[in-house]
């Protein structure tokens, strides 16, 4: 099991994307940056979908570039599960619970499969979300640039997510 | 070719205790008399013999209800063995079964005609010139170990003996195998390629071969596409750079113009320089989910606290309960009993295992240091401002041109127009010429719009053809070579049957005196020309004539064992059948019990080398045991109460 983005995904960063990007300002390095991007949208907003994407893996481990930063990924994942289900965060049999069914020392991503399948749904989840809100990016520096706004404005609205599985986040 | 039977070995087999029969001649023991004449009383152990013999040369298996079966039943004996020495030509081997009758077990045992004396294989053996003909043919022993049962079986319609016989006998039903073989080489094929099996017939062959077809025509197409879009390519950019090179002239024919063209030029290429690399590192500093956004930073942070808070992981592992539940003590000086055990593992899958210890406690130490959210607002403000530097040069640049003339100006502006719009020409047809010739795997790409896929699915189809032709070829050899077989033991069975009826018929006419009796053919069994009751001993008759027709053209001349050959024949018919049936034979043994003796030995007596031997109860106080008595008074007057006479003509 690796990760997984839909076919309609990688259309939308077709024009930003290491492989047919044309964008002015460069294109995206790495392949798996256009699943962390939507990762981390989908992750801020709660929101998965019910189901994992389909398709082939495009990647079964964090590319190097991610190497570093690989635990907080992790970390952040636990979290918005922690919300999504919900658990609270005082309870520490239910936390470890959730940890051994999220994190297992078999796959090199410290991932179990269902770590994993948690973390596509969350990816689609966001290109869901960036697809409703911004066009297909053509430049890559105008795309960051609108993921951020979009990123703050969800930190300031903090709205329960209207579809999805998700519940909503944590108010604190 | 003549296989031997030189002499049988008895050890505790029923009424035997150790008696040995010795069929050889007193001047050679490799070579037989011609007739073996064994007188043995009915119950005695005759049947048993026969089975034995048959047993011993097809080299079946035993059950353990057969093995206890020929345990002697008026002494006691935990083993037994049942041996026969025979040879091929002038080459001597042997076989033994050893029985042990208290674990109902049988093993076979050889000498190989190489072997030292005495010196015994375990196993069953036959030379490799009678193995095929023999070795668990029990139909074709059948045949030279005798008995009334065998010939019934050869007339009884509803056998297939008689046909059998002469499939054995000349070796059609090893051709018959060989169509085995060839399934088998079938299967094997067939499991090799797997996947493609579905195709093994004519038309899954000319599917494959359309759709191979069908991908080369889309090869070439895409090879027409790509060297199309290369030519673009090529042409686009000499374009651009042409009508750069115009405009850069237009420009340059007013020198003031040129100079501040060049520094405006290279102002806005070292402003898209820049804006690539701000980009670049904006994108390097969000890949960190902690300068994503403020609230990721501080939920992650929040739960590296909580972990703290709630001492995730804790320090014991499941493996350590596991550990200590194998203990016998625990480390608080308690026993550990079964229950204890049973609850430590059960409770243990509570507690994290010492690998995942190690994925929380990276998590905890790498989340618990990060430092304040960084937001990528400073390189998205630089990104900004340079894109708004290279706007305001690219505006300079074009206001250039109103200095030039109105018609300069005009033609300055529809190169800068054309320009654009090459450039975005130029962009669509990389794209395409991108598609059709990427190795990613990442864009959702089909053999239909893309040259590796395309020629990866060439390959693909050209492997499977390679084998789904190889497949076909081989079908289409083998049912050659089955409709061969099939043929040649069709026409072989027709000639054959032809042949062995005539002689049969020939011989029948020898062995009775009335002529009514013939065969009119061989279908699955023998079939009698006159309708109507048959008695056995006609039977009987028929059945001699039609063996010893089949042993006359058999490549190797076999013994022919038979028991109670004239127990069912009138006397005169035994006189004929004894006087003639040993011609046919190279070596004849015969089981007999005395009320068989008249009639059939008068024909006997006739015959130049007939060896006697009379099997009889031991009458010793006290011994219950058979012997043998070569003795030719002996065997004349024996007579047995148990031996009903049996033939009308008989007394």
């Amino acid at each position: 099991m690796g990760f997984k983005l839909g076919p309609d995904a990688r259309k939308y960063f077709k024009g930003i994307d290491k492989e047919s990007g044309t964008s002015p300002t460069g294109n995206l390095e790495v392949l798996w940056d256009p699943y962390y991007i939507c990762l981390m949208v989908g992750i801020i907003h709660r929101r998965a979908t019910p189901d994992e994407p389909t398709g082939q893996d495009f990647l079964d481990t964090f590319p190097s570039q991610y190497h570093a930063q690989h635990h907080e990924i992790l970390a952040a994942l636990v979290s918005a599960e922690l919300d999504r289900i919900p658990i609270p965060r005082t309870e520490e049999p239910q936390v470890r619970a959730l940890m051994l069914k999220l994190f297992g020392p078999d796959h090199p991503t410290a991932l179990t499969n269902l770590g994993m399948s948690r973390m596509n749904s969350y990816a689609q989840a966001g290109y869901e979300i960036l697809s409703d809100k911004i066009g297909a990016p053509t430049d890559l520096s105008d795309f960051l640039a609108e993921v951020h706004e979009l990123v703050l404005r969800q930190d300031i609205n903090m709205v329960p997510a209207s579809t999805g599985v998700v519940k909503g986040r944590r108010s604190t | 070719m003549q296989l031997k039977i030189l002499r049988l070995h008895y050890k505790n087999i029923r009424d035997f205790r150790d008696l040995d029969l010795d069929f050889t001649k007193a001047t050679d023991d490799l070579v037989p008399n011609h007739v073996s004449l064994v007188q043995m009383p009915n119950g005695t152990g005759k049947t048993t013999t026969i089975n034995l013999l048959r047993r011993v040369l097809a080299g079946g298996a035993f059950t353990a209800e057969e093995v206890r079966s020929f345990a002697p039943t008026k002494w006691s004996a935990k083993t037994g063995s049942f041996g026969i020495d025979l040879a091929v030509d002038t080459r001597p081997f042997n076989l033994r079964i050893d029985f042990d009758f208290f674990a109902g077990e049988a093993q076979y045992f050889n000498s190989k005609p190489a072997m030292k004396a005495g010196g015994q294989d375990r196993g069953h053996y036959l030379p490799p010139e009678i193995e095929p003909l023999i070795h668990n043919n029990d139909r074709f022993v059948n045949l030279f170990v005798f008995d009334g049962e065998q010939a019934r079986k050869l007339l009884n319609k509803d056998e297939t003996a008689a046909d059998q016989a002469i499939r054995s006998i000349f070796f059609l039903n090893r051709l018959a195998l060989e169509k085995e073989t060839i399934e088998q080489i079938r299967e094997r094929r067939r499991a090799k390629s797997k996947g493609v099996s579905q195709a093994t017939s004519l038309q899954g062959l000319k599917n494959l071969q359309t759709q191979l077809r069908n991908l080369k025509d889309t090869l070439r197409e895409h090879r027409e596409h790509e060297k199309g879009f290369r030519a673009d390519v090529k042409r686009i950019e000499s374009a651009i750079k042409g009508k750069e090179a115009e405009r850069d002239a237009l420009l340059s024919s007013h020198e003031d113009i040129t100079e501040k063209n060049n520094l405006l030029r290279s102002e806005i290429e070292l402003a898209e320089k820049d804006l690539i690399e701000r980009t670049r590192l904006a994108l390097s500093h969000i890949r960190k989910p902690s300068n994503f956004s403020p609230s990721m930073r501080d939920d992650i942070v929040s739960l590296g606290n909580q972990m703290a808070i709630l001492k995730l992981p804790k320090a014991t592992s499941a493996e350590f309960f596991n550990e200590l539940s194998e203990r016998k003590i625990c480390i608080c000086g308690r026993p550990i009993g079964e229950h204890e055990k049973d609850s430590i593992q059960k409770n243990s899958h509570e507690f994290l295992s010492e690998e995942n210890i190690g994925i929380l406690n990276a998590i905890k130490t790498h989340v618990r240091g990060l430092p304040q959210y960084e937001g990528v607002n400073v390189f998205l403000e630089q990104v900004a401002t340079l894109k708004q530097k290279r706007d305001i040069a690219r505006q300079k640049r074009d206001q250039l041109t109103a200095k030039l003339d109105p018609a300069a100006a005009s033609r300055a502006a529809t190169l800068r127009d054309e320009i654009s719009s090459l450039t975005h020409e130029l962009a669509d047809k990389n794209e395409q010429l991108n598609f059709l010739t990427t190795t990613s795997k990442d864009l959702g790409l089909t053999p239909k719009d893309n040259i590796p896929l395309c020629q990866a699915k060439i390959l693909e189809f050209e492997t499977r053809i390679a084998e789904v032709t190889g497949t076909v070829r081989f079908e289409r050899k083998a049912a050659i070579v089955e409709a061969i077989i099939d043929q040649t033991i069709e026409d072989s069975m027709r000639l054959l049957k032809e042949r062995i009826v005539a002689k049969t018929n020939e011989r029948i006419e020898k062995f009775l005196q009335h002529k009514e009796v013939s065969i009119a053919g061989i279908q699955d069994s023998i079939q009698f020309a006159k309708k109507g009751g048959v008695s056995e001993g006609q039977t009987l008759s028929v059945a001699y004539a039609f063996l010893s027709t089949l042993f006359e053209n058999s490549p190797c001349q076999m013994p022919f064992v038979v028991d109670s050959p004239a127990v069912s024949i009138d006397l005169a018919v035994r006189r004929e059948v004894s006087e003639t049936v040993p011609k046919m034979f190279r070596q004849m043994i015969v089981f007999i019990i005395s009320s068989e003796r008249p009639g059939f030995m008068v024909g006997m007596d006739k015959q130049k080398e007939v060896q006697v031997y009379t099997v009889y109860r031991d009458t010793k106080p006290g011994s219950a045991a058979m012997n043998v008595s070569t003795d030719r008074k002996f065997f004349d007057e024996f007579q047995s109460e148990d031996d009903k006479p049996k033939s009308k003509g008989a007394r």
